[in-house]
């Protein structure tokens, strides 16, 4: 066999060659079919990109859930070529529940459809919405006229549509809504379309998931920033630097200005100057701690100028993220710091009161011996005498001591009343003239007095009392250099309703007359207003106040049931206002009282109750000395058993002191009603322990007495 | 299996045994033959014409793969140099053939079926590697493991412990490199 090539050898590898060019030719064609379906393969994928990209800028761009639905919607129908598309929205109970977000591509054909599904309610499991709920997978329907679970089937008959896609859209496994999409013409299930449905679907359901914990974060928000906004506390953010972040609403309230006005100014601006340095230390050592809280209390500054007293809590919340400050929780406190200021006062005074009742008594019993032994002195010695005149001065000397205990039961608001039914207009008219003279004639005094003014109940020498001694203060304050000096007495009835009465004011709501003295003087300076209602407190020179005017009024308005307040302004003047309860009854027309110039006598039993010796044996010389027959008593045990052994019958007369050992006045006469009524009874006291308030009918002698007033007292009660 | 493993067969065959020897192979495994790197063709393609390379060159199927492998690896090497660039020997090149070469597989050859490798990697001396794979291809996977020790300056040495073709789930691989020429 030769080397060379043969016709054959050439042939066969003709052929092979022919093979091999088919081969290559096939594998050509068939790289250009590949390359032709991946193009189109490749333009599919790109339109579902574009499609899938359409749908997270909608989701993203949309503020609202129907936005982004309506677009979703819109672009999957251009992207299938169905010419309808709708959404559902499934309820808490699992129905699923039609809205308005619709496509169409020819909206007056499909508008009867519209009307009649929008008017409808899928359960789960019923219609193609129901169904995809139901299942939480799409739903194909090829043909929906013949479809056995599909309501709208006449409907959709009458328009045409052939077939219709359900596919859910998902928060997690669970079905939140359904998106229906129908076309004219009749196709089976495409698994591209579902594919790109269940994408869609899932974008979808996270627009939804997130709409959703949108609306819960801002219910959340709104929640608490609807707290804070409410809470009357005062709720502050300050930054590391002292300057205000936030300040919630209640400022408003409770400082004037807005909340706003207060935002990146610095908080120390409004503090008290005297509480800046404990405030910013409080900061520097709550600042240095996270986390740390501190208690505080402050003063701020008003828009009026005043300064409100706030507590509060900073908590240092500078590392927490969110917050990255530091929030103070303040609460107004300033009315409870007055009721608290008040109460402090008002233990004061009743201290004070206390002491001074005491003292007063103690000093009355020994006043009365004074008095009534220089009464005698002056009774036996003759004028000429020169003892005469040493025992006239102890007498004025007893007298000026004598008025000042009164002044202190007065504000001890121990003293015995005898309150009666009172027109104050027929008080300040009769003292009108006195008044005008103690005033002098520079002043101007106005008096302004309704006719229709409302009674009062009070001790009307009490009463007068308030009067002199507000109207001489105010004198006092409208002295040179005051211009044009003027003094007003008004009168009024008022009425105190819950919105006038202050939980801290004294008195309850009800029905008052008002009695205001007020002046154009000095004003009362703001560091002793809270001490001028104090015993011995005075801002007059030495010897021309005893400090016990205001104490006096005070203790004497209270006692009375009313109050008292001051209004002044410093180089504007002072207004004193006394409110006493009104009362229906009819005014008393009052007496003065006849003090005849030669002493009364007489010859009646007198039993005499005086636990104070001395006194017990001045009562008795001075009676006995009148021609009564007097028997004395240390106290109310010892009166009565006096009275088991004598006879009863025969007294006419008891002067009993009030407060005794053992037993009292109160409690003997009680007793001595028994045994001897016919027994007439005559009080005496310094002070009573509790006040005493006594009747019209009941006879009463103020301690300290002179003989003249015992002998007076003793043949009145008896012929009364 | 995706048209380009029977590119890669053809291009072997006819640099070690000339034109006429794959169309001969061709020929004797009775197949159609255009093969384009895109396309999906029958796996029985690769059958037969494996079984036509070993009745011609005297050598069991298998023997031929582990061959193809081998030789298969310098062209993957030239054709797709960013593979084997980043990595100083053939340990750590086969190490990324789950994360990186396959899913980049699948990305050039849409439906590619590849198979699935897992490692032991607790010996430094030693790599266990596990292969699964329907194809039951696991003397291509010798080839190229040894085609890439060969890439790399590197000898090795193998111990099939468990083989799928012997009804084992998977086949098990006790792999030792060395570095140096053979």
């Amino acid at each position: 066999m030769s080397g060379e090539p043969t016709d054959n050898d050439a042939e066969a590898e003709i052929a092979r060659l022919e093979k091999r060019h088919a081969r290559e030719r096939a594998a050509r064609q068939e790289a250009e079919a590949i390359a032709e379906r991946s193009t189109r393969e490749l333009y599919d994928q790109q339109r579902r990109l574009v499609l899938l990209q359409g749908m997270v800028v909608a989701a993203n761009e949309a503020t609202h859930i129907e936005d982004a639905m309506a677009t979703a919607v819109r672009r999957i129908c251009a992207f299938s070529g169905w010419p309808v598309g709708h959404l559902c929205l499934c309820a808490e109970n699992g129905d699923v529940i039609p809205t308005a977000v619709w496509h169409f591509n020819d909206a007056a054909r499909f508008e009867e459809f519209r009307r009649v599904t929008e008017q409808m309610v899928f359960p789960r499991g019923v219609g193609l919405p129901g169904r995809v709920a139901s299942s939480g997978k799409p739903a194909w329907i090829t043909d929906l006229g013949h479809d056995r679970n599909f309501p709208r089937a006449k409907l959709v008959k009458n328009l045409n549509l052939k077939s219709g896609i359900g596919f859910p859209l998902l928060v997690g496994n669970d079905v939140v809504g359904v998106l229906e999409f129908f076309t004219d013409v009749q196709q089976e299930p495409d698994e591209d379309l579902l594919e790109v449905m269940a994408h869609v679907g899932t974008q979808l359901g996270r627009v939804i998931e997130r709409q959703r914990s949108n609306e819960a974060l801002e219910r959340s928000e709104k929640y608490f920033r609807r707290l804070t906004e409410n809470a009357l506390d005062l709720i502050t953010v300050l930054n590391a630097d002292g300057t205000i972040r936030y300040q919630s609403p209640s400022i408003q309230i409770v400082m004037g200005y807005s909340p706003e006005h207060y935002v990146c100014r610095q908080v120390a601006d409004y503090i008290h100057p005297d509480d800046v340095g404990a405030f910013t230390q409080a900061l520097n050592l709550a600042r240095q701690r996270a986390g740390s809280t501190r208690l505080l209390t402050f003063r701020f500054r008003h828009r009026d100028g005043s300064w409100r007293t706030l507590e509060g809590i900073g908590n240092n919340l500078l590392a927490d993220p969110v917050v990255a400050g530091i929030v103070f929780n303040c609460r107004d406190i300033s009315e409870r710091k007055r009721l608290e200021e008040q109460f402090l006062q008002s233990q004061k005074m009743h201290a004070i009161g206390q002491l001074a009742g005491g003292v007063a008594h103690d000093f009355n019993n020994i006043l009365t011996a004074v008095t009534v032994c220089s009464d005698m002195m002056l009774q036996q010695l003759e004028p000429s005498d020169a003892l005469h005149m040493h025992a006239e001065e102890i007498r004025k000397a007893a007298n000026r001591a004598t008025a000042l205990t009164r002044q202190l039961l007065a504000f001890s608001r121990k003293q015995v009343l005898q309150p009666r039914v009172l027109d104050l207009n027929t008080i300040v008219a009769d003292m009108e003239r006195m008044l005008r003279r103690l005033l002098g004639e520079n002043v101007r005094f106005v008096t302004v007095l309704p006719p229709d003014l409302g009674r009062v109940k009070a001790d009307p020498g009490q009463i007068e009392q308030v009067i002199l001694n507000l109207v001489v203060n105010a004198r006092d304050a409208v002295l040179p250099p005051v211009r044009d000096p003027q003094l007003v007495i008004e009168t009024a009835n008022v009425t105190f309703d819950r919105t006038h009465v202050g939980l801290g004011d004294e008195v309850p709501p009800g029905d008052y007359v008002m009695l205001a003295i007020s002046d154009n003087g000095a004003g009362i300076p703001q560091d002793i207003r809270a001490h001028m209602f104090e015993p011995f407190f005075t801002t007059k020179e030495r010897g021309r106040g005893t400090g016990l005017g205001l104490a006096t009024c005070h203790g004497i308005v209270k006692q009375s049931g009313g109050r008292i307040s001051v209004y002044t302004e410093e180089g504007r003047g002072t207004k004193f206002k006394v409110y006493l309860p009104r009362v229906t009854d009819a005014a008393e027309v009052l007496r003065p009282p006849h003090q005849p110039a030669v002493l009364p006598r007489g010859s009646e039993t007198v039993l005499l109750v005086e636990d104070e010796p001395s006194l017990r044996n001045l009562g008795m010389d001075v009676l006995r000395e009148l021609g009564y027959r007097v028997i004395p008593a240390a106290n109310g045990t010892h009166a009565l058993d006096i009275v088991e052994h004598d006879t009863a019958q025969q007294i006419q007369l008891v002067v009993t002191d009030v407060v005794m050992p053992e037993m009292g006045g109160l409690e003997l006469v009680e007793e001595l009603r028994k045994q001897a009524p016919q027994a007439k009874i005559l009080y005496t006291s310094g002070y009573t322990e509790e006040t005493i308030v006594l009747g019209a009918g009941i006879a009463f002698m103020q301690k300290p007495y002179t003989v003249a007033t015992l002998a007076n007292k003793v043949r009145e009660v008896l012929d009364g | 299996m995706k048209g380009i493993i029977f590119n890669l067969l053809q291009e072997i065959v006819e640099a070690e045994y000339g034109e006429k020897a794959w169309d001969r192979m061709l020929e004797a495994a009775q197949v159609e033959g255009a093969y384009t790197s895109l396309g999906s063709y029958p796996d029985s393609d690769l059958g037969k014409l494996v079984g036509a390379a070993a009745g011609a060159l005297k050598q069991s199927p298998d023997d031929i793969v582990r061959w193809v492998g081998r030789k298969a690896l310098p062209l993957l090497a030239a054709k797709y140099p960013h593979f084997f660039r980043p990595h100083q020997s053939a340990r750590s090149f086969v190490l990324t053939l789950n994360q990186i070469i396959h899913p980049e597989v699948r990305k050039f050859y849409p439906g590619a079926n590849v198979p699935e490798f897992d490692f032991d990697v607790s010996s430094p001396e030693v790599l266990l590697m596990s292969y699964r794979s329907a194809r039951r291809l696991c003397s291509f996977a010798e080839g190229l493991v040894e085609g890439a020790a060969a890439h790399y300056g590197e000898q090795v040495a193998f111990e099939h412990l468990s083989c799928m073709k012997r009804g084992d789930a998977k086949c098990l691989f006790r792999i030792s490199f060395r570095k140096g020429e053979p």
